[in-house]
Order: structure tokens, then C-alpha cells, then sequence
């Protein structure tokens, strides 16, 4: 059960404000560094250049859906750091981590939760990079980033994701960076890029009882999930992929392979007999390989940018009630489609409509498909006064009659602190894409302060 | 006709290569006018010169109201169609980076790890476009249709009138003013599609800089009612060979 002891987020009158207060209380000092850094720091010269960048973000959420409670009271500390050298050779680290108050701040939530939820320190970049001429090589854990579309990874396939709150944050941070060798080859407008991932790691979810779980799946009645499977280590199951992107006439076309494993561990099924009579219904999650080939464009046109996105999965596993498959998967191919065109409009103000559709091939009887297989996009940033003021909107509409709206509002106060406050709105049934979350709808507000400063 | 009334060969000759000579300086004679696009390119070779080099660039904007809101960038420029921005102030915009290689542009955002195709006519900050930052070049874009003797604040220009080639380029038509004698840049308006003064761009603090005499600000006034202005300032200008692979859609996709 999520709700154990509820407290509501009007009996914590001032908490909330402690994470604030901390991040402008930091932050303050650092102002100085923040201004001073652009004359120091550069691209050339003699000895290493170091530059480094952070931030510190406070974020909130109160549910506006009961119970209306504090949900999130996350401090967050990001910390980059680049040294480059006179050569060819350039080191990049960067850690991140969090500690959420409202999990201390409220028993609401089961220990597992508080666990996966209430802190992190995570290794995000550690990466080597060396580059001449028409080459460049990095090595070590880093983030790789295919596709051209927003709200949704169809061709972004190189890492996991880290879901625990959905597609809410950004998606630098639900990306998690791997240890991998990625090599680029540059050609005029031409290039290769190849990338070689011996580091194997699923997608993150919220565990049961966060605001943002999945819902749980399986048969009803006496089920035993056993501990996930991973991949293990050897050469045969490092992960390889390679992309080709050219630009000719203003077309930029990309095309791409990646041969791996699933991001989501496939939960395998077998019936035993129970003791007593009955049957126990054993889950086993387990890794799963798959091989994926799709392609990118974009093409620009006065205020127009129009972009798509094909992606064909051979071979994935869905979960089945075919009679024929004992261990309630079944394989079938997918295919992913995305048309979208970006309109740049008077006063800064943009919008981006785009259109989603991904379908199993062949016979899809008794198959459960992907979640949210067709979906219009909409993502605008439709006002900004002052070049303080700046309020957007993200909109997104599923077949089942289900959407999710996240109106915001942003100020920006002086170089580098900035806050933005919103609504995360979910409406559809509850089995849905968007629609499992129709009782976690929530308001939230964070404060940011970015500062950089860079040394000889 | 008499031959004491006829030049001799000497004096045709003479003549020819004044004429040739002077063509040749594009320097034209009150009364005549040279070529518009020739101005342009006159110009272009002051303004942008197509060779390899960083500078960094700080664009002050002034609103309306007064206030004033500085950003800071690092521009590497390579001929006159290729160009890269990295944005270094304010610290929330560190870790942008803006490429621009031909007509196409992309924006590469830190917040969702890649770069992201835009157009030129999207704003950077204040009045400033992509393509006011990154995109300079006004014979490759524009189609020179006229040029006009004119006067601008006391001095002898050529007024050129600029219309877009391709629906790419950030602004449909522009009104450029050119300083007679020197072929400087003084002045520029850019216009709509419906032909309405968008904004005004005025070069000037003009300094010995790569080699030659060129301007190092540009002022945008915002044209519309109760707009405000933005200031170009470009700083440590250095050539330098930049390598073609940082032109690319992958460079700019990696994050830096």
C-alpha cells in the first residue's frame, strides 16, 4: 500500500524552505566565481586549461491529487569538471548527488522507497578523450545520444534510462551514463560514430508504493518474482552500435544499427505445482538480446524545422496470453515511427508538434504491445517577457484517451538563479501510458543556481 | 574632323587605363556608382573576412525599461559559412552551444544532452537571432538588387538594397549602408516577409583587428514599439586553423 501514515504538506509549515535556503545559502558565495570565469578560462595557450561548472538545484512537489501531500524536497548538487591540455588529450568528471527531505520528512512512503528515493551520489562522467584531425576517440563512462525528437526515445538506445520519475526531469537526467569506448570518424559533413559497451545495465523504475511505479504486471493470484537476471561479462555480450549522419542540400540524414540487450529485463514465466494443491506462478526477469536499425532526418525551412525518426527492434519480447507460449512472452518485431516539425515564432517563442505510432509487425493476437504506442506531442515555449519571464507548455496525448500537461512558469533573478514552478497533470485509464499516473498529479517548483569558473 | 581636334593614341591609352584603374578601386566618382554587389562584398571583406579565427563576443540588451541583461560567448568562425558558438554567461546557459554551416543550425542543449536542429530566425537573447551571432554573410545570402548614393549622418554612403535567396536566411530584405570612401558598414535594416522594419543595426567602434580596419559592435534596436536594444561587442579576436570536424552536427552533439 503507497499510504501508510499521511502527513499533509500544510502541517510542515517552513520545511520546505530549508532545502531552498541551503541552495541560496551555497550558492551565494559563489556568485564571484560565477562572473569571474570567462576571462580565465579558454580553448588554447600553452599548459592545461580546467574549466568546471555545477549546479545546485532544491526542488518541491506537493501532490494535488489525495493525498495532497509533500512529495518531493530534493537538494541536488552537480559538479563537472574539464581539463584540457595543449594537446590532444582532455579529461571530463562528474558527479551528482541528492538527498530528498520529504522521505525523512514523512513515513508515507515504505522503506523501499526511501531507499531508492531519499539519497544518491552517483559517478556521472569519467571520460578520457583524445582528438586529431578528422578522429576522435573518448573512453570511459559517458552518455551517447541518438535521435532527433523530444518526450520519447525511439532512437536514443545507446544507454538506460533512469525512470523513477517517468519522463518528468530532464533528460540529460534520466539518461545513465555507461563505461564504453566511442570512437567518431569526420568527413566533411559526413561522420561515423561507433560505440562498443561492455557496461551492461537496465532502465530504472520507482519501486512500488513511489508516486511514479509503474503498474505492477502479471498474473493475479500466487505469483513469486524471482531476482533479476543480469547479462553477464564477457566479450560475446558487450554491446556495439554504429550511426552514420551525413548533410547534404540541408538534409541531415542519419542512419543507425545498435545490437544489445533490452533496456527492461523480460520477466519469463513458469508454472510449478503448490504443495497444498494450486499452482505458484514464478516471474524470472532476465536480460534479452535485442538488435535495432533505424535512421534519423531533419530538414530546415525558413521558420520550419521539420525532423522524424524510424526505429525497427527485431525481435522483441512482449508479454503474451497466447496458449502456445508457456512462459507468457512472446517475440515479435517493432516498428517506431516519429514526424514532428519545429515552428521558431516571433518573440523567442517556439512550438514543436509531433506525432508518435509504434507497431508490432505481423500478428499481434494476444500480445501485449508497447506502452503509449501512439501519442501527439506538443512542446512550446509560447511567452517570454523581459527576457525574465518565460512560460512553456508540454502536452501529450495518447490514443487511449489519455495525456499528460505540464504548464510552466519560469523567472530568471540574475546570471545564474533561476526558478520555475509548474503542474505535472496526468489524465486516462489506468492502464494507460499517461493514464497510470491519473492519481499523481502534482505541483512542484525548483530553485537553480548554476556557477562555472574555469583556470590556467 | 580635324586631326588637331582628335586625341592621339597616347591619350586614348591614357585614358583607358585611368578608367581601368579607377574601376578596378570600385572608388566611384560623385555621379557614378559602382556595382551592389560589389559594395556588398566590399563590405562583407570588412566585416567578416573569410578566414579561420575565435572571438569572444558580449551582447549587452537593454530593455525598455532600462534594465540590462549581458550574455557572453565564444564564437569560432571558419570562412564565411561555418560557424560555432559556445555560450559561456550566464552560468545557466554554460554548456550551450550554437553551430551554424551553411542555411542549417543546430542548438545543442545541456538539459537534453543533444543537439537539437533550429532555425536562424530563432532568438538568442534580447534582439539577437541565431544568424546575428553565427551567420554574417551578407553576398551569400542576399541577392544585391540596387545601390543608391545617400547620406547618413553627414557622410557619403552607398544605400544597397538586400533581398533573401533562400527562405532560410534569418531576415527577408535588408537596407544596407555602406561609407563611400572606405566601403565600411554603417548601418543596416532588416525587414519582415510583409516588408516591416524589424530592427535596426548600426556597426561602429571600428578597430585594426585580423589584419584589418573592422567593426567590433553592433548595435540592434528593436523596431517594434517599446523595444529595447541589444549591443554586440566582439573581443580577442585570434586566427587560428580550426579543424573542419568542429562544423559538424557530431561535434556539437558531444557534450563539451
Amino acid at each position: 500500500m503507497k499510504e501508510k501514515k499521511c502527513r499533509h504538506w500544510n502541517a510542515l509549515p517552513f520545511r520546505p524552505v530549508v532545502g531552498f535556503t541551503a541552495v541560496l545559502v551555497l550558492g551565494g558565495p559563489m556568485m564571484k566565481t560565477a562572473r569571474a570565469a570567462p576571462d580565465s578560462s579558454g580553448v588554447d595557450g600553452g599548459g592545461w586549461t580546467i574549466e568546471w561548472d555545477g549546479t545546485l538545484r532544491g526542488e518541491v512537489a506537493l501532490r494535488t491529487d489525495p493525498p495532497r501531500a509533500l512529495s518531493k524536497e530534493r537538494n541536488l548538487v552537480q559538479l563537472r569538471t574539464v581539463a584540457a591540455g595543449a594537446g590532444p588529450i582532455a579529461v571530463t568528471v562528474a558527479v551528482r548527488g541528492f538527498y530528498d527531505a520529504a522521505y525523512d520528512l514523512t513515513d508515507r512512503y515504505p522503506k523501499e522507497v526511501e531507499h531508492a528515493l531519499g539519497s544518491e551520489g552517483t559517478l556521472r562522467e569519467a571520460f578520457l578523450e583524445w582528438s586529431r584531425e578528422a578522429l576522435s576517440i573518448r573512453v570511459g563512462k559517458q552518455q551517447v545520444v541518438w535521435g532527433e525528437a523530444f518526450g520519447r526515445f525511439l532512437t536514443d538506445i545507446v544507454v538506460p534510462k533512469d525512470l523513477r520519475e517517468f519522463i518528468l526531469p530532464d533528460f540529460e537526467y534520466i539518461r545513465i551514463p555507461l563505461w564504453m569506448l566511442e570512437g567518431t570518424w569526420t568527413r566533411g559533413d559526413a561522420a561515423i560514430q561507433a560505440v562498443l559497451v561492455p557496461d551492461l545495465k537496465y532502465s530504472v523504475f520507482a519501486p512500488q508504493g513511489a508516486d511514479f511505479a509503474p503498474r505492477p504486471e502479471g498474473p493475479a493470484g500466487q505469483t513469486i518474482v524471482d531476482a533479476t537476471r543480469k547479462p553477464s561479462r564477457t566479450w560475446r555480450n558487450i554491446e556495439s552500435g554504429i550511426r552514420f549522419s551525413c548533410l547534404r542540400s540541408g538534409w541531415d540524414v542519419s542512419a543507425l544499427a545498435f545490437r544489445g540487450f533490452d533496456d527492461l529485463p523480460v520477466s519469463f514465466r513458469r508454472i510449478d505445482s503448490a504443495p497444498g494443491g494450486g499452482s505458484i506462478v514464478h516471474m524470472t526477469p532476465g536480460p534479452v538480446r535485442l538488435t535495432t536499425v533505424g535512421g534519423t532526418v531533419s530538414k530546415g525551412r525558413g521558420r520550419a524545422i521539420y525532423r522524424g525518426e524510424l526505429a525497427y527492434d527485431f525481435g522483441r519480447w512482449f508479454p503474451s496470453t497466447r496458449p502456445a507460449e508457456e512462459d507468457g512472452v512472446a517475440r515479435a518485431d517493432l516498428l517506431g515511427v516519429i514526424a514532428g516539425v519545429d515552428l521558431a515564432l516571433p518573440r523567442r517563442s517556439t512550438l514543436g508538434i509531433q506525432i508518435l505510432h509504434q507497431e508490432v509487425i505481423g500478428s499481434s493476437a494476444g500480445l501485449k504491445g508497447p506502452a503509449g504506442p501512439t501519442a501527439l506531442l506538443l512542446r512550446g515555449m509560447l511567452w517570454e517577457a523581459r527576457g525574465r519571464w518565460s512560460a512553456g507548455l508540454e502536452a501529450h496525448f495518447g490514443l487511449d484517451g489519455d495525456s499528460m500537461i505540464r504548464p510552466r512558469i519560469g523567472y530568471r533573478f540574475t546570471n545564474g538563479l533561476q526558478a520555475e514552478a509548474g503542474f505535472d497533470l496526468f489524465a486516462g485509464p489506468p492502464d494507460s501510458f499517461y493514464g497510470q499516473f491519473s492519481e499523481e498529479g502534482r505541483f512542484d517548483m525548483e530553485i537553480s543556481y548554476r556557477f562555472s569558473a574555469g583556470f590556467r | 574632323m580635324r586631326r588637331g581636334d582628335r586625341p592621339d593614341v597616347w591619350t586614348i591609352v591614357l585614358g583607358l587605363v585611368i578608367l581601368w584603374a579607377d574601376a578596378s578601386l570600385v572608388v566611384a566618382s560623385p555621379g557614378t556608382l559602382p556595382e551592389a554587389h560589389e559594395v556588398v562584398e566590399r563590405a562583407d571583406d570588412i566585416r567578416n573576412p573569410a578566414l579561420s579565427y575565435t572571438a569572444e563576443v558580449r551582447i549587452t540588451t537593454v530593455a525598455a525599461t532600462g534594465r540590462e541583461d549581458t550574455s557572453l560567448y565564444r564564437v569560432f568562425i571558419k570562412g564565411r559559412s561555418r560557424s560555432f558558438v559556445e555560450f559561456l554567461e550566464p552560468a545557466q546557459y554554460k554548456g550551450m552551444a550554437l553551430l551554424m554551416s551553411g542555411d542549417d543550425s543546430w542548438l545543442y542543449l545541456p538539459s537534453i544532452g543533444r543537439a537539437t536542429r533550429v532555425s536562424s530566425y530563432q532568438g538568442l537573447t534580447g534582439n539577437v537571432a541565431n544568424g546575428d551571432i553565427a551567420r554574417l554573410n551578407f553576398l551569400e545570402d542576399y541577392e544585391a538588387t540596387g545601390v543608391v548614393a545617400d547620406i547618413l549622418d553627414g557622410r557619403d554612403t552607398y544605400r544597397v538594397m538586400l533581398n533573401a535567396r533562400r527562405p532560410s536566411v534569418t531576415y527577408r530584405q535588408v537596407a544596407l549602408w555602406v561609407e563611400r570612401e572606405t566601403f565600411r558598414p554603417l548601418r543596416a535594416e532588416f525587414f519582415t516577409v510583409s516588408g516591416r522594419l524589424l530592427k535596426t543595426g548600426v556597426y561602429g567602434d571600428y578597430r585594426d583587428v585580423l589584419g584589418g580596419t573592422r567593426p567590433t559592435r553592433l548595435t540592434l534596436q528593436d523596431a517594434t514599439e517599446g523595444g529595447g536594444r541589444s549591443i554586440m561587442e566582439f573581443r580577442n579576436f585570434e586566427k587560428k586553423d580550426l579543424p573542419d570536424r568542429m562544423f559538424t552536427r557530431t561535434y556539437i552533439s558531444r557534450p563539451r
